[in-house]
């Protein structure tokens, strides 16, 4: 029986494919908050999380959303480092998955992928400016499991944004030990992405992220027979400590700012 | 001339065919309550029936309806209608008129929609009263009605035949 | 110049985050009858197509009216229901057998990051807990992978004008994937109600005439987006 407990360091690798403009995409990986939280000199950022389904102790899905604002109004300053803390006692169940390569994502595409190597997705709005105008963009996360190394969780993070530029970028994320009162940690380095001349570098305005799922299932041949496995994946903790389930999340900011939030979500009721 | 005699042995003949009817209809009387229809002349009358009722309960293909009968005998009716596909009901109907007494039947029916109607057409068999009606009985009654669901499903039912009593 | 133009394209272009322009979802139906012979008892296969919708997902669907030929009819020789409660929780085996009315399968699509992921679902019909004696059905949907969950579409006996005769409305719930993605949209629907030649089960009635023109079928949608569309078909009258 295999679980992860999450306690890693992570590193970060940044694949392009071509094109000429780049719109910048930022990745928010992590399970969050239930409420807004403190603010950086210049950064802030609304966190929303949650359990579906909502009990102890079952495979569940982690969903979140971002939101970001600069304190002067203008554009958020790109997000270099994520990192974030779960609660204690979530643990990943990885029986009957698949893993996907980097390589395989960044030559094909997710179709390149494993179905049960799909760990979840995402997806968000970048931004950078250009003359004075906000340029906005639509871009989507697509979230794999890799192989272990050295023991230990790697995710890739496939981004892609389609309109007005194209842009397709892949992340490997990987374990990081997380301090009490939390369990599972990750964290991923993003690198500044470029856009076009003259305009400033990509910068996110808001981002959601889901990972897991309660009812995943996949055909596999047992002993020469075709039956259905169950893929437990991420498990939510047995027990919720008073107050809630605590999260805690902190942002770098290529203006050298640092963000770092902390909440709860609340405990289920029955 | 008869002889006196001759009247003697005819009055005694009277009196033995006398007392052979009375025997005969004290032994008729003592078995009716038992078996009437075999002890007493039945009776044919007609059986005409109508009756509004509204619905009081419903469990998955039968209604339990509830409401006044008029006609040959007046008073409460309760209609039990149960449909067994989609094109055959059944139904089990009890008039209880109110000066006294019961009497009961069950039919059959085909069944068919029309938007929002429903109608029922069928035969009926009375097989059991009490009271005043312990002895009607009947069977080919004609048996018809319509549901109306857009008033809650209230029916309407005529019944109607030949019934002995 | 070159930059001031690029810049102008760029503008036109993202004033706003981008989003593909979304083509109307529209169906079309496919009915057929077998055997396909005046006043018989048959099996009705009903087969539904969406197309259009934003990204090549066409909307999720969620209320259906369909319209069939005056004179059809379903007859049902011995009626079980199964409630749709009985159904969510236990499937399909949950049910009496004499309760079915059919079968099928369809199609599910939804997107997901930058995917989009298929699903290939069975359904079975039943009959309902009829409201009042106004028969109800149900369709089960059953998905195994990637996702094992069930879905229940439930159904209602309708009355058309004319050319139409009785119809069925349709409520199809929403098919949740994965929270904060949408939900997912049937593609294609193929389910077929009624059995062939059956006298002690389910058949679908043909009508003992039949229309100049032939059977005429229809079907209204309504979709989670609000949007509407409507199809017609006709079936050609038995030779």
């Amino acid at each position: 029986m295999r679980f992860y407990h999450l306690s890693a360091w992570m590193h970060s690798t940044v694949f392009y494919h071509t094109i000429t403009h780049h719109l910048v995409t930022r990745t928010l990986i992590g399970g969050l908050l239930a409420t807004a939280t403190v603010a950086s000199s210049t950064q802030s950022i609304a966190l929303h999380a949650r359990f579906t389904p909502d009990r102890l102790g079952v495979p569940t899905n982690l969903s979140a959303t971002g939101q970001l604002a600069s304190a002067d109004g203008g554009i958020p300053s790109p997000v270099t480092k994520v990192a974030f803390y779960t609660p204690a006692g979530a643990r990943i169940d990885l029986r009957g998955a698949g893993t996907c390569t980097a390589v395989k994502l960044e030559r094909v595409g997710p179709s390149a992928c494993p179905a049960n190597s799909r760990a979840g997705f995402g997806g968000g709005v970048g931004l950078f400016q250009l003359a004075g105008e906000t340029i906005r963009e639509q871009f989507t996360v697509d979230l794999f499991l890799a192989p272990r190394e050295a023991g230990h969780l790697a995710l890739l993070a496939y981004v892609r944004a389609t309109n007005p530029a194209s842009i397709e970028l892949v992340l490997t994320a990987r374990e990081i030990k997380a301090p009490k009162p939390y369990g599972l940690g990750f964290s991923v380095e993003v690198p500044l992405i470029p856009t076009i001349p003259g305009a400033s570098d990509a910068s996110v305005e808001s981002a959601f992220i889901t990972l897991g799922s309660p009812n995943v299932a996949y055909y596999e041949t047992v002993h020469g027979k075709r039956a259905l496995q169950r893929l437990r994946g991420l498990i939510s903790p047995k027990t919720c400590p008073p107050g809630g389930f605590p999260f805690q999340s902190a942002f770098d900011f290529a203006d050298g700012t640092t963000t770092t939030a902390n909440a709860l979500i609340p405990c289920p009721r029955s | 001339m008869s002889a006196p005699g001759h009247i003697h042995r005819l009055r005694a003949g009277s009196r033995l065919l006398a007392a052979a009817l009375l025997i005969s209809s004290t032994v008729g009387s003592a078995i009716a309550p038992a078996s009437a229809s075999s002890a007493r002349a039945a009776r044919t009358s007609s059986l005409n029936e109508t009756g509004h009722l509204h619905l009081t309960s419903k469990h998955n293909f039968t209604l339990n309806e509830q409401g006044t009968a008029t006609g040959t005998a007046r008073g409460a009716i309760y209609v039990h209608l149960t449909l067994v596909s989609s094109s055959r009901a059944k139904a089990e109907l009890n008039i209880y008129p109110t000066g006294g007494g019961s009497i009961t039947g069950y039919a059959t029916a085909s069944y068919r929609r029309h938007g929002s109607t429903a109608s029922f057409s069928g035969t009926l068999s009375i097989t059991r009263g009490s009271g005043s009606y312990a002895h009607i009985r009947g069977t080919g009654l004609g048996f018809n009605g319509v549901i109306q669901e857009s008033n809650k499903d209230a029916i309407t039912v005529h019944v109607n035949g030949a019934v002995s009593d | 110049m070159r930059l001031s133009t690029v810049t102008l394209a760029l503008l036109t272009l993202t004033a706003l985050p981008s989003a593909a322009l979304a083509d109307p979802t529209t169906a079309t139906i496919v009915p057929s009858l077998s055997p396909d012979r005046l006043g018989a008892h048959a099996a009705l296969t009903l087969t539904i197509h969406y197309s259009g919708g934003e990204l090549g997902v066409p909307a999720p669907v969620r209320r259906s009216v369909l319209r069939f030929p005056a004179g059809m009819s379903i007859s049902v020789p011995t009626l079980h229901s199964c409630s749709t409660r009985r159904l969510r929780t236990d499937g399909a085996g949950g049910c009496p057998a004499q309760a079915r009315l059919g079968g099928g399968h369809a199609l599910l699509e939804g997107r997901a990051g930058s995917q989009i992921i298929t699903e290939t679902i069975a359904l079975s019909a039943f009959l309902g807990s009829p409201h009042n004696l106004q028969p109800a059905f149900e369709v089960l949907g059953q998905g195994y992978t990637p996702y094992d969950q069930r879905t229940v579409l439930t159904g209602a006996v309708t009355q058309s004008d004319p050319p139409y005769g009785e119809g069925i409305t349709m409520t199809t719930p929403a098919i949740h994937t994965v929270p904060l993605e949408p939900d997912a949209s049937i593609v294609t629907l193929s389910l077929t109600v009624g059995r062939r030649h059956a006298r002690t089960a389910p058949a679908i009635v043909v009508p003992r005439s039949c229309p100049a023109g032939g059977f005429p079928f229809a079907a209204e949608f309504t979709y989670a987006d609000g949007s509407h569309s409507a199809t017609s078909t006709t079936v050609r009258c038995p030779s």
